[in-house]
């Protein structure tokens, strides 16, 4: 998948909006969204948050994860853990940096910033060190890995190993296949 | 925009237009991951395509700041939609004579894997690769030599590819690995396994690609 889709994705988690304007509900197909007043919170999806951003209709109010506290705290847990944790939202990266993107008014926006990125790399570093554990893993008579649970990760993460993964594993398996049909092949015994 | 009827299995089943949309979302990215064919959603397709030109139709009668954002969302949904049918196509193009072969050996008639207007187009191009294989190679080849066997130049997809999925329902006793026991899957939990033992979950949407 490319990350571009997954942010397609990420569009759609809701997030709470201060208009300024007047409007009754809309009915959308994916749900209802409003009836809209002047600084009244109300709950819309992100990619609606974002084109009433740019149309200058509202201000976003920044999701409570994305203070830096929390990410200070985060960020020490992370370091902590040898495994990983519950992420911060599903779709922490991409809600981040849209949002940070977007709009002015996040408080410390650039330390902020800088937090998750450093949440993410380390994230990032486990997951490369967790793959190598992976890969060198051995069931037992030299079989190599057949299912492996992972959790807490983020789909952006998972993606940026997937291939990589995915074709590793295929080819480990091609090979300890041929390798048992060739001892078991009564031609070469 | 509640009640939306959706064919399902033969019998009719009450859906809301929001749970049409979740459903087309969540079989395009399973369709993006699975390295074969899913079983055909046209039913959904087509359902939202006709609420798409109903919303259409209908702006007119809305405050021009409403039909705006419906217009915003339509093109999103418009999107989901074509690279949906777009990776569906890709991946017949790729096995053309797999997806005809398997159409042929179906046992039961609810599941299909290739909606009407997907058949004509898997045939025809079929029919055209061979032709033009013909035309541009075999018909310049010794006599002996002019046949393909379709057995042998079949592509065929790699259904023991590993794919990650999440669990969307306990399920217990599930045979990942036949030379390993069965485990049980929890809610929730990310696993990565072999495509071709988990399919059958797939079908049953107990588990989501992911």
């Amino acid at each position: 998948m490319d990350p571009a889709q997954i942010e397609f994705t990420a569009e759609k988690e809701s997030i709470v909006i201060l208009p300024n304007f007047t409007e009754d509900k809309i009915y959308l197909i994916s749900g209802e969204v409003g009836p809209f007043q002047p600084q009244v919170p109300v709950t819309v999806p992100l990619w609606l948050a974002v084109n009433l951003k740019q149309r200058r209709k509202c201000r976003i109010v920044t999701p409570d994860w994305m203070d830096v506290d929390i990410l200070k705290d985060k960020k020490a847990a992370e370091l902590e853990m040898k495994l990983f944790s519950p992420p911060l939202h599903p779709h922490y990266l991409e809600l981040s940096t849209i949002i940070l993107g977007v709009s002015n008014e996040v408080r410390n926006g650039d330390e902020v910033r800088t937090l998750i990125k450093d949440i993410w790399d380390v994230r990032s570093a486990k997951l490369r060190k967790s793959i190598n554990d992976m890969i060198h893993h051995d069931t037992g008579s030299g079989r190599p890995l057949s299912h492996v649970e992972i959790s807490n990760i983020t789909v952006l993460e998972l993606n940026t190993i997937r291939k990589f993964f995915t074709s590793s594993l295929d080819h480990l398996h091609n090979l300890r296949n041929q390798a048992e049909r060739c001892l078991t092949n009564p031609l070469y015994n | 925009m509640d009640g939306v009827v959706d064919d399902d299995d033969g019998e009719f089943e009450q859906l809301t237009a929001a749970q049409v949309l979740e459903r087309l979302e969540e079989s395009w990215v399973n369709e993006r991951l699975a390295p074969y064919l899913l079983e055909s959603q046209q039913e959904v397709v087509d359902c939202l395509l006709e609420q798409c030109t109903m919303a259409e139709e209908n702006s007119s009668q809305i405050s021009p700041f409403a039909a705006d954002i419906q217009r915003l969302e339509l093109q999103r949904i418009r999107y989901v939609v074509t690279d949906y049918v777009r990776t569906r196509l890709k991946k017949i193009e790729r096995h053309a004579e797999y997806a005809l072969e398997e159409e042929k050996k179906k046992v039961d008639e609810n599941i299909t894997y290739l909606s009407p207007a997907e058949f004509v187009f898997a045939r025809e191009f079929h029919r055209n690769t061979q032709n033009h294989l013909q035309e541009t190679a075999l018909k310049h080849m010794p006599q002996a030599f002019q046949s393909l066997n379709q057995e042998k130049s079949m592509v065929h997809p790699n259904l023991n590819t590993f794919i990650f999925f999440k669990v969307k329902e306990d399920c217990d006793d599930v045979l990942i690995d036949p030379q390993e026991t069965s485990v049980s899957l929890s809610k929730d939990e990310i696993h990565i396994s072999k495509y071709h033992p988990i399919s059958p979950l797939l079908d049953q949407s107990k588990i989501r690609l992911v």
